[in-house]
């Protein structure tokens, strides 16, 4: 090995990488940085550097031509003059940086109404109106509501009236179904023409619209997902062969057995009547993985074989998750080992990335029944400040409010490109793995069904309290649950949403 | 030279596109990040200078010669500003903070070369500097010229003197033994 080699095996020992170094977030505060620092144009600089080229000019005439005496004043006037210039420039609206469409940078926003399903919680919403709309040029006023149905009923109703009093609105994919359904909402194609110009989203979260093929009355904003997440010490009671990213839920609940030699059941579903989401948990988890669909096989043979395994599931669950609406403080304080919740209520414990990983949901017998909750914008037809609302989907949409959302909400971002920090990095992995298993059955919240989708999600919280924790008859359960829900969807005329087959007309219950 | 990719993301950057600054900057923050570190032997301390140089680099984009490659002019932003960091009297202090007797057991393989450590530090920034790039970062002669803004000989003679002052130093600390 030569001098020079050593040197360089040594500098290395000597100075050695480490993993996480440099910081996860290190681009974040840069970008953050960048964002609180606009500079100034490329004009602005050739300008100053002309005026440099200029006064060195004088300068040198100067030192030979003593009739020229009168310039320095008048220079020094000039040059107070282009620096005011300079300066008022500095003040205009910010200059164009990523994320800003030119044609809404000088336009104020005014006053925007905007409402939305997402961030009811005190904190969530604090988040939002302290640093996700902070900035925003103009006013947002922000109001949200822990389900969609009394916004969609509002909109439908201002329509259906011939006025608008709503200038924007956030509503996950489904909810909004029955917005775009009624045409009641805008043509935001060439809005999303202008935004792709700065700002990538994936293909998967645009569509093309339900009414008119290549028309788009939504733009997404947020995307979240669902996820087991797993306290370490669980990982020492895994079944030989269960690997703890590709579980099965008969492998699950041999785990759930083995955990209870700890001395109690180490597994949690938020299962609370009020604000649990267990209603999630078998419409895009349970049902999609043993029965392929998430309401056509709600009552096939797939569904008695599923809600027996769920009973099994539930033998070896904490007892406390019927009063449990989210894990987050059972996982932290150590009772629960392993949960299923949706990201955004699991976060404080996914932020102790020493105690806790976030893994995939279990596979059942007809794949990986995962689900992708998407928020989008919409602008209601008609509504008032349409100019601002627009400004304001820009605004919500460039990758700095994107991040301050993503921190705020716990939900991941849609835009492309952005270096995220944890957790929402670790809920990325999971989303992401979803995606790319080859027996992945992607399911949707349910789409269409408006005002009814509260009701329709009750049904499925009844039926999983009748069966798994009341312990009745499976078969009559499912008969007598699967027709409340047909006549749920056959008011709404929904059609089939995946992962169920939609052909023409209501979905239909077989 | 410049690809055209690299030359639109930086065109773009000119006109203030944030999105296009991140992605031109992403990939060199590692690098960045271990070049302060090489210079200021302070993982916390090179962070915030790499910081501080993306931040000066955003702000000072139209420096930046047309056919110029961005890599090797962040990169010397980056060294400056450890430059910089060094000269400040929080530096100073920082560096005379008492070492603690009972040092763990972790911090062995970290002690083991110290010598070394002391010895690259103790370098006159400019030969430092030229040292870390290509012993460390294992750059080319021709890239540390470009980040430096030398010819390639100048970036020769300041390696060689580094290595005659390492030297030096090195058996200088095996005497005192």
């Amino acid at each position: 090995m030569s001098a020079h080699d050593e040197l360089r095996r040594a500098l290395h020992e000597a100075l050695p990488a480490r993993p996480g170094y440099p910081s996860p977030d290190l681009l974040d505060r840069i970008m953050a940085d960048v964002a609180a620092s606009p500079r100034a144009t490329g004009r602005a600089h050739a300008l100053g550097r002309a005026l440099g080229r200029t006064l060195g000019r004088t300068r040198a005439r100067l030192a030979w031509n003593p009739r020229l005496l009168w310039l320095p004043p008048v220079a020094a006037l000039a040059l107070v003059a282009v620096l005011a210039q300079l300066l008022v420039g500095q003040r205009a609206p910010a200059p164009a940086y990523a994320g800003r469409v030119e044609f809404l940078a000088t336009t104020a926003g005014g006053h925007v109404e905007f409402l939305s399903s997402q961030a009811h919680l005190a904190k969530e919403y604090r988040g939002m109106t302290d640093d996700v709309l902070a900035g925003f040029h103009g006013v947002a006023d922000f109001n949200s509501q822990p389900t969609a149905s009394d916004d969609v009923a509002r909109i439908l109703y201002e329509q259906a009236a011939g006025r608008s009093t709503v200038d924007l609105v956030a509503l996950t994919r489904g909810d909004m179904a029955a917005l775009e359904g009624a045409g009641a909402l805008e043509d935001l194609t060439p809005l999303l023409r202008q935004l792709r110009a700065d700002r990538q989203f994936p293909a998967s979260l645009l569509h093309g619209g339900g009414r008119d093929a290549g028309t788009q009355y939504t733009i997404p904003w947020l995307q979240a997902t669902y996820l087991l997440v797993v306290n370490k010490l669980a990982i020492g009671y895994l079944p030989p062969g269960a690997e703890v990213d590709h579980l099965t839920y008969d492998q699950l609940v041999d785990w759930g057995r083995r955990m209870e030699a700890s001395g109690r059941p180490r597994i949690g579903l938020p299962a609370a009547d009020d604000g649990g989401l267990i209603h999630r948990f078998l419409q895009g988890y349970a049902y999609p993985s043993f029965t392929g669909t998430t309401l056509t096989g709600f009552r096939s043979p797939a569904a008695v074989q599923m809600w027996q395994t769920l009973d099994d599931l539930w033998s070896v669950t904490d007892p406390a998750s019927t009063t449990s609406s989210s894990m987050d403080d059972a996982l932290q304080s150590g009772d629960i080992w392993v949960a299923w919740d949706h990201q955004a209520r699991v976060s404080g414990a996914l932020a102790d990335g020493d105690r806790f990983i976030a893994v995939p949901a279990p596979s059942g017998p007809a794949g990986r029944g995962s689900m992708t909750a998407v928020v989008d914008l919409a602008i209601p037809k008609n509504a008032p400040n349409r100019k601002g609302a627009e400004a304001l989907i820009e605004w919500l949409t460039r990758p700095r409010q994107q991040l301050a959302a993503s921190s705020s909400l716990h939900f991941t971002p849609v835009v492309q490109g952005l270096v995220l920090s944890e957790p929402v990095a670790s809920e990325w992995q999971v989303s992401r793995s979803y995606r790319s298993d080859p027996d992945a059955v992607a399911t949707e919240p349910p789409v269409g069904l408006g005002a009814d989708a509260e009701r329709f999600s009750a049904v499925y919280r009844e039926t999983f309290t009748r069966i798994v924790v009341q312990h009745q008859d499976i078969v009559m359960v499912l008969n007598q649950e699967a027709a409340k829900l047909q006549q749920i969807v056959d008011h709404a005329g929904a059609p089939c949403w995946p992962p169920d087959r939609s052909g023409s007309g209501t979905c239909h219950i077989a | 030279m410049v690809d055209s990719r690299e030359a639109a993301l930086i065109a773009r950057v000119r006109m203030g596109h944030e999105l296009a600054y991140a992605e031109l900057l992403a990939p060199l923050l590692p690098l960045g990040a271990r070049l302060a570190y090489g210079l200021l032997q302070d993982r916390c301390a090179a962070e915030d200078c790499v910081q501080e140089a993306a931040l000066r680099a955003w702000r000072r984009i139209e420096n930046l010669e047309p056919g110029r490659s961005f890599r090797p002019w962040f990169l010397g932003i980056v060294a400056n500003r450890c430059r910089e960091a060094r000269r400040s009297s929080w530096w100073l202090f920082s560096t005379w903070l008492p070492v603690p007797d009972d040092v763990p057991d972790v911090e062995i393989d970290w002690l083991r070369w110290a010598d070394l450590r002391t010895a690259v530090g103790r370098l006159p920034y400019r030969l430092r500097v030229a040292i870390v790039l290509h012993f460390y970062l294992d750059m080319p002669l021709e890239d540390v010229a470009a980040t430096l803004g030398l010819r390639i000989a100048g970036v020769k003679t300041r390696i060689n003197q580094g290595l005659r002052r390492l030297r030096t130093a090195m058996e200088a600390e095996v005497k005192d033994r």
